[in-house]
């Protein structure tokens, strides 16, 4: 019995959910909820498929690379191997720009002096390595797809999003155009937003991103949206053309008959802007709702790789305009989805704009309430106490919310931030009103700062001591206690 | 002063459990295909599931995958949900069965409990090194000795000396009679009594 404090206190010094890990959580909840259903009776004929796919790659290398399996032609497997590699990577000269195309999901644009590998069968889940130089590219996600880039000092992870990788000595760079990325280092994981640059040597914290690398995602972004999205496009003469190279080997070329790409004459050109088009014409909505927290990386699936489609050229004259399906409405869910991820993210400015979209836009949505309670939050943060508490009146306004009491604390909080002189009074009203909240602590604990700024010791013992009977592992408790020692 | 950090912590704790009525509500909402009223589920509830979580678990790192679990199987219940229980009793049921079911598949495999930061954030820079120390000390044997006790028995013991709920509660959220709660309560309270008492030895 007499370990139970102690239980009680390792128990529950940290169970809070902060916002955004809360974000966090219902950004990879609803991904997962959008996936659909695999029915479980099927999973025993996918097994024997994959399991058949399986055993026909490995006949296939067997078939096409049979010298370098056997034991004592060591020279000729190493040969071999040699010719697998060059057919694996990627090299660029300097002054040269390769677009190509990486998997089935991602079109990529290579800068020159550059290296990169494929690692592994190109899918749904496709991996590569970056030895060096810089990597733009738009990859777009969806259930099960990944992209993984191995980079010096770093492995980023990309659901769905526009960004670049430098790889350097001894370490690399990531910027993101949009969307988000995971970046893993030895020592730690950090979240890459929109408009973020990070680098594995450089500072702890993402930095906004560099204009330079800006203005070459965005030339590389209205590329590939003019390669997928034909669209009325404004061409730009430039002096050289650009090539989409298919960089996707076969089973074939990665095995008996390596193609060396680096000399393929698929691209040579300044990387210039060949083709200006607005970005996703498609669908609007999507620009509101930020990508995912990206998912654990999956392993390439042991499928049969894909053939290679024959490389085409860009038209040299405006291709024709496909029909624009209507644009999605907007939802509340849509908003807040945005602001969530935005917030995650620490946009703060995004977030609120969303907030404030919302609760416009939507004055009966059940996330109504939510939505003021996190604008005021955001205001707060920002210090823009008046629009923090219009939101806030707004929010009291709301019967049978669940947020009335965050809300109400909140309204508090700011009151001995600005000073004001009713604030001790309204963390006593606060208390009435919610005398279980989980704020208890902290609003007692300011009660009493706030009592012994005026009238020292003497004016807040009865506060101390409610704070040492009701808390009385708490710091505030002890701290309090020290300061004003409880008189005989 | 309060620092700005230490604030902002204070202003991200939970909200308190929304009443019944607007569980209900949300629910109607949600089962006639409301887009938004399970993203409202979620906002209501998942402060106090994840702080669920880590009464029972303790500040392990998958607390917030097993968040993400308990209100992923939640999404799948819900259509076949027909009102038979309180829903906040329906979330907190199927997040001590996705604890229950982590506890049961650590105790196979071996794991660092916590971090050492975790435990100079308990104990506070202000004590003594030596405070701290054997502060730390306590701490560690704690989650070590909690780690030995079974899930069923773990569970229930949390609950009720963590938590500070009844036999009957507990038993509602753990599908047992309160006897047999009251039982599995007491026993663990004397295992772990006994593995401190060996272990500080």
């Amino acid at each position: 019995m007499k370990h139970n404090d102690l239980v009680r206190t390792a128990m529950t010094i940290d169970d809070e959910l902060d916002d955004i890990k809360r974000a966090k959580i219902w950004s990879r909840l609803e991904d997962r909820l959008a996936e659909p259903e695999t029915p479980p009776a099927r999973w025993p004929l996918m097994a024997g498929v994959a399991a058949i796919a399986a055993v026909a790659a490995v006949a296939a290398l067997a078939l096409f690379g049979s010298g370098s399996s056997a034991p004592d032609h060591d020279a000729s497997a190493r040969a071999d191997n040699a010719r697998a590699d060059n057919a694996r990577v990627l090299a660029v000269p300097a002054d040269t720009t390769v677009t190509s195309k990486l998997g089935p999901h991602t079109r990529a644009s290579l800068v020159g002096p550059a290296e990169l590998e494929l690692l592994g069968t190109p899918g749904d889940a496709t991996a590569v390595r970056l030895r060096r130089g810089t990597l733009l590219a738009d990859f777009t996600g969806g259930p099960d797809r990944s992209l993984r880039i191995e980079a010096p000092g770093a492995v980023i992870e990309i659901v769905g999003t526009l960004f670049a990788v430098e790889a350097h000595d001894g370490g690399s760079c990531t910027s993101v155009a949009h969307g988000r990325v995971r970046v893993t280092t030895s020592a730690r994981t950090v979240y890459v937003g929109a408009g973020e640059r990070y680098c594995t040597t450089g500072t702890v914290e993402p930095q906004p991103i560099e204009g330079a690398v800006k203005s070459a995602l965005e030339q590389h972004g209205a590329v590939i949206t003019a390669q997928v999205v034909p669209a009325p496009a404004q061409v730009v003469p430039a002096p050289t053309q650009v090539v989409p190279a298919q960089f996707v080997p076969s089973a074939r070329a990665t095995t008996n008959a390596p193609v060396d790409v680096a000399r393929k004459p698929v691209v040579v050109a300044p990387p210039k802007p060949v083709v200006v088009a607005p970005r996703e014409p498609v669908a609007p909505r999507a620009s509101v709702v930020a990508s995912a927290v990206a998912p654990p990386a999956v392993a390439p699936p042991a499928a049969a790789p894909q053939p290679t489609p024959a490389p085409a050229p860009l038209p040299s004259t405006p291709p024709p305009v496909p029909s624009t399906p209507p644009p999605l409405p907007i939802t509340a869910n849509d908003l807040y989805r945005a602001a969530e991820t935005a917030l995650g993210a620490g946009d703060l400015a995004l977030a609120s704009r969303a907030l404030d979209r919302l609760v416009t836009e939507f004055p009966s949505s059940a996330l109504l309430d939510q939505a003021h309670y996190e604008a005021a939050r955001i205001a707060y943060k920002q210090r823009s106490w008046a629009v923090a508490r219009r939101h806030l009146e707004r929010l009291a306004t709301m019967p049978r919310t669940p947020l009335a009491e965050p809300g109400h604390y909140l309204s508090c909080r700011i009151a001995v931030e600005t000073r004001e002189r009713g604030a001790a009074a309204c963390l006593v009203d606060y208390r009435t009103a919610f005398p279980r909240s989980p704020h208890d602590l902290d609003a007692l604990a300011l009660i009493v700062q706030l009592g012994h700024a005026s009238g020292g010791c003497a004016g807040v013992a009865t506060e101390i001591a409610e704070l040492a009977r009701r808390h009385p592992s708490s710091k505030h408790a002890a701290a309090w206690r020290a300061r004003c020692p409880e008189q005989p | 002063m309060i620092s700005a950090i230490a604030l902002l912590g204070a202003l991200a704790r939970p909200a308190a459990p929304p009443p019944a009525e607007q569980d209900d509500d949300l629910l109607a909402r949600h089962q006639a295909g409301e887009p938004d009223a399970f993203a409202a589920i979620y906002r209501a509830h998942s402060v106090a599931v994840y702080r669920r979580l880590s009464r029972i678990l303790g500040p392990v790192p998958e607390r917030e995958d097993l968040t993400q679990d308990v209100f992923l199987a939640l999404h799948k219940t819900l259509p076949r949900f027909r009102g038979e229980s309180q829903l906040s009793t329906l979330i907190h049921r199927i997040a001590i069965n996705r604890a229950c079911d982590y506890l049961r598949r650590r105790a196979r495999r071996p794991v660092n409990l916590v971090e050492g930061t975790f435990f100079d954030d308990i104990v506070g820079p202000a004590s003594s090194p030596e405070v701290q120390s054997a502060a730390r000390e306590d701490l560690v044997r704690v989650f070590t000795c909690l780690a030995k006790i079974k899930p069923k028995k773990r569970i229930a013991f949390l609950l009720r000396v963590v938590e500070g709920m009844s036999f009957d509660e507990i038993g509602q959220l753990t599908d047992a009679a309160p006897e047999a709660v009251a039982k599995r309560v007491q026993h663990a309270q004397h295992e772990l009594d006994a593995l401190l008492a060996r272990s500080a030895r």
